[in-house]
């Protein structure tokens, strides 16, 4: 597929790969931080920042970006991930500077109020109770399994986040967090859809190359020792009325011959119903209805 | 599997009836997984799994008007410098051998790497279903 690859003189990484076949355009910046690398006495930080800023930049003021997006017939999102935070809109393919100046406008800086940050603690410490906490099964297995399968902390704790710790976030670590993790040089642009390469060009250097680059800070070790016993944990949920069971194996480093064999057993053992683990334990054995599985 | 650049896990999960016990679910997965490490796979199966996942990675591609090419692009980017590396994927998967299938899965699904993590419910089941009101 076509691709453009290049980086401004601040660092911001442009990826361009245009595609007539529909009048609309993605717009997506990705910037280098996840929930691995948060502050440990900020459990659920990186997702609480990512709220924070849809919240109000030097022109754009609370729920206003969300608003430009829809207003111009387009949709939105952003999340949080291991090891990227993205923000996304698909709109019209007419409207491409409009999504440019925005996320230019977020990346240069955010302008937020203590009322509105405590307005996002509230949403997430909701979520957290609608999505976790008051859900049975709520994180399972994947917020739960990490913190049993890992031993660093930055893969193994709670992702999603403490309750207390949301609530003590301040408008201080949220201007600390974006000066060191959102900058030029920690992000990706790309774009994808009905547009023209050169005038994207022109755009994103008139709106994103005078942005001044940070520091970034050395990465921290991610690495997990190799494990040498089978782990078993037991954990009650006083909200489920039935068992449950899950698996899980560290997975061979990223982009080895063993990581793409591990995409196929993963596809031989759990994706479908003529995988093995279903055939075994759903269509043999019956015991259970199904069994999912996937990398994460 | 393409958007992480850490410590990651594969894992696999169930729901089951109390009459069931873990030891027997335990005891099936680990037919299954020996299976892998004790005799090459099939040629046949390496096959059907890279359409599998082919099928997979084209869905993704084109997910959300062209959102799912960006994300791969994107973290490819950041990851590794080269988002080409969403054309090469597929060339990677047809590499996988039946030797490499053992190797891995004598390696990586070891039970010395494996963590299972036992829901134990609080709640009842409840005893009847409710009547359908008539109407």
């Amino acid at each position: 597929m076509p691709i453009t690859y290049y980086k401004l003189p601040n660092g911001l990484r442009v990826i361009l790969s245009p595609d007539s076949t529909a009048p609309t355009v993605v717009t997506a910046v990705y910037y280098r931080i996840g929930f691995r690398v948060e502050p440990k006495d900020r459990t659920g930080f990186a997702h609480l920042f990512e709220h924070m800023m849809f919240q109000g930049s030097q022109n754009l003021g609370k729920m206003e970006f969300i608003r430009l997006v829809q207003q111009n017939g387009g949709v939105l999102n952003g999340s949080t991930r291991f090891d990227f935070t993205n923000y996304f809109e698909l709109l019209p393919s007419n409207k491409l500077e409009t999504a440019l100046w925005a996320e230019a406008d977020r990346m240069r800086g955010l302008a937020i109020t203590d009322e509105n940050l405590k307005n996002q603690q509230d949403v997430v410490s909701n979520e957290v109770k609608t999505a976790i906490l008051n859900q049975p099964y709520g994180g399972f297995p994947w917020l739960w399994m990490p913190q049993y399968a890992n031993s660093n902390w930055y893969n193994s704790h709670n992702f999603y986040g403490e309750l207390k710790d949301i609530e003590a976030a301040t408008l201080a670590d949220v201007q600390a967090f974006f000066k060191t993790y959102y900058s030029p040089n920690n992000a990706a642009l790309a774009i994808v859809g009905d547009f023209d390469p050169g005038e994207a060009t022109a755009m994103i250097a008139k709106y994103f190359a005078a942005i001044a680059p940070a520091d970034l800070p050395p990465p921290p070790d991610l690495s997990e020792p190799r494990q040498e016993e089978e782990k078993t944990a037991t954990r009650p949920d006083p909200l489920a009325n039935r068992p449950a069971l899950a698996f899980s194996y560290h997975m061979p480093p990223r982009n080895s011959p063993e990581y793409f064999a591990m995409g196929l057993l993963d596809q031989m053992l759990v994706q479908g119903d003529d995988s093995l683990l279903y055939r075994e334990l759903v269509t043999r054995r019956g015991f259970a209805g199904e069994v999912a599985g996937a990398i994460n | 599997m393409f958007n992480y650049d850490g410590p990651m896990l594969w894992t696999a999960s169930l729901f089951h009836d109390a009459t069931v016990e873990p030891a027997q679910i335990l005891s099936a997965i680990d037919d299954v997984i020996e299976s892998l490490r004790c005799k090459p796979v099939d040629q046949s199966l390496i096959d059907r799994s890279i359409t599998k996942m082919r099928s997979s990675l084209y869905d993704t591609l084109t997910q959300f008007g062209g959102f799912g090419r960006a994300d791969l692009m994107a973290c490819y980017a950041l990851f590794d410098d080269d988002p080409s590396r969403i054309d090469s994927l597929e060339s990677e998967f047809r590499k996988v051998t039946p030797e490499l299938v053992g190797r891995t899965a004598r390696e990586y699904l070891r039970n010395t790497n494996r963590t299972v993590l036992l829901i134990e419910p609080g709640a009842a089941l409840p005893e009847t279903l409710p009547e359908e009101e008539s109407v």
